[in-house]
């Protein structure tokens, strides 16, 4: 199997899909900049009692001038200038890159010190994409660029066979009883669809089902050939198009398939080395 | 080209992080303190939605004392809206949203919980984000102190009744 990109176009690709995501991301924050606020449920003053070390200490000193309203609204606004600044310079590599990927990694942390409650997996993703695109960009050695590809992409596969394999172990996802309840639910639901799922508990079920097998078996990837990979990576945007448009989940669709081009590059590695496994 | 110090701590840092994240997803107990020393949430929880769901919509409702003693009627302080195609694009509601029903559902499940404790529960961090919240809103003149809910319901096709998961005491405003 031929490679499909060179290490550097992977990450590229990565940090750029990853990049509209954080810039989204950010302006969503800025646009709801009142939860933050006085009169907003994410008051910072309640939520750095969570932890002494955000209270009081050196690091309390460090983070309150940050987080405190309204200096807080700085954290995604400058999280979105660093992201934006990667989109716009696509051939900044070395410590730029790494400045800007780390300032965007920083800051995305910022956002989970603030407050864990509203961020979602999308934000770990974003976390765990930016701080290995900072590392590697300020390493350049092609050793930890590999393992930069790798980690993003395990990570990325980890998420959906995770996801998977818990959903399996319900027997209420099995039935399609869940999906149907989830799409009843005001805050990430569709009216219309959950009365079609309700009124069709097989199609329900399918449905579920269909979610739980790609998910629980995305981990193979790694040991498929390259159409069965394209196939995974084909329904994946399809699985994330429908959980945007039915469930609002907009920013989950840039933050995974950010690591798409990572998987791609590692499950074709993958497949390349145990081809010269079986065939030696 | 040999590798420098950097790229080996490089090397441990992703290392140790898939290590961490593979061991806080095995279904034990014993290892839930590892996402407990997380504040930075570096460690990604990637079990979405599973293995039990949010299948359940949740609602805070707030009510005032008025002068005289007497309550006012609930109000609910709405946080889900209707979904609107541009949602796949371009979604800031969900921040307000998700920020309430997490803290909604926390409040809940410690309520819930066996270490539910009447006097800590007060001083938790989502009762008192809550208490806040409902204490910057707007209330009637003469309005002494107030009490807030958090109340499920059961999804927009069911005709089951809602029910209160959680009652606050009165506090001055």
């Amino acid at each position: 199997m031929t490679l499909p990109m060179e290490p550097g176009q992977v990450l590229f690709w990565a940090q750029v899909i990853a990049s509209v995501s954080v810039v989204l991301a950010s302006l969503e924050w800025l646009a709801a900049a009142p939860l933050m606020g006085p009169r907003g449920v994410l008051q910072w003053e309640v939520l750095r009692s969570r932890y002494t070390f955000l209270y009081e200490g050196p690091a309390a000193r460090l983070v309150h001038p940050v987080l405190r309203y309204p200096a807080a609204l700085a954290v995604p606004g400058v999280r979105a200038v660093a992201a934006g600044a990667l989109l716009a310079l696509p051939g900044l590599e070395g410590a730029g890159a790494a400045a800007l990927a780390g300032v965007v990694a920083v800051t995305s942390v910022l956002m989970f010190v603030r407050s864990p409650y509203s961020m979602d997996g999308a934000d770990q993703m974003t976390v765990l994409t930016f701080a290995t695109l900072s590392l590697v960009h300020a390493s350049g050695h092609p050793w930890v660029r590999e393992a930069g590809i790798w980690f993003i992409a395990i990570q990325g596969a980890l998420s959906y066979s995770i996801a998977g394999w818990a959903k399996a172990s319900a027997r209420d996802w099995r039935n399609g009883r869940y999906l149907a309840q989830i799409m009843a639910t005001r805050i990430y639901g569709a009216p219309a669809l959950a009365r079609f799922l309700g009124d069709h508990p097989r199609l329900a079920a399918l449905a579920a089902w269909s979610v739980i097998l790609w998910e629980s078996t995305f981990i193979l990837v790694f040991f498929l050939p390259e159409p069965a990979v394209a196939a995974y990576l084909l329904l994946g945007l399809f699985f994330h198009v429908h959980t945007a448009l039915a469930m609002g989940l907009n920013t989950f669709f840039w933050s995974f398939v950010a690591a798409y081009p990572p998987i791609y590059y590692a499950a074709s590695r993958s497949h390349a080395w145990l081809g010269g496994l079986l065939g030696s | 080209m040999t590798l420098g110090s950097f790229d080996w701590a490089v090397l441990a840092v992703l290392g140790t992080w898939l290590l961490a994240t593979l061991v806080s997803h095995v279904p034990t107990r014993r290892l839930r303190w590892i996402k407990d020393v997380d504040p930075f949430g570096l460690i990604p929880g990637w079990t979405f939605f599973a293995p039990k769901p949010a299948t359940t919509d949740l609602h805070l409702l707030y009510r005032d004392r008025l002068d005289d003693g007497c309550c006012t009627e609930w109000r609910e302080i709405p946080f889900a809206e209707r979904r609107r195609l541009l949602h796949a694009v371009w979604n800031p509601g969900k921040r307000y949203r998700k920020a309430l029903f997490d803290i909604c559902m926390g409040l809940a499940e410690s309520a819930i919980g066996s270490e539910h404790d009447p006097a800590t529960m007060k001083l938790s961090i989502p009762y008192l984000l809550l208490l806040t919240y409902v204490g910057s809103v707007d209330h009637l003149p003469g309005a002494r102190a107030v009490q807030f809910s958090v109340v499920t319901s059961f999804g927009m096709v069911s005709d089951r009744e809602p029910e209160v998961l959680f009652l606050s005491e009165f506090h001055g405003l």
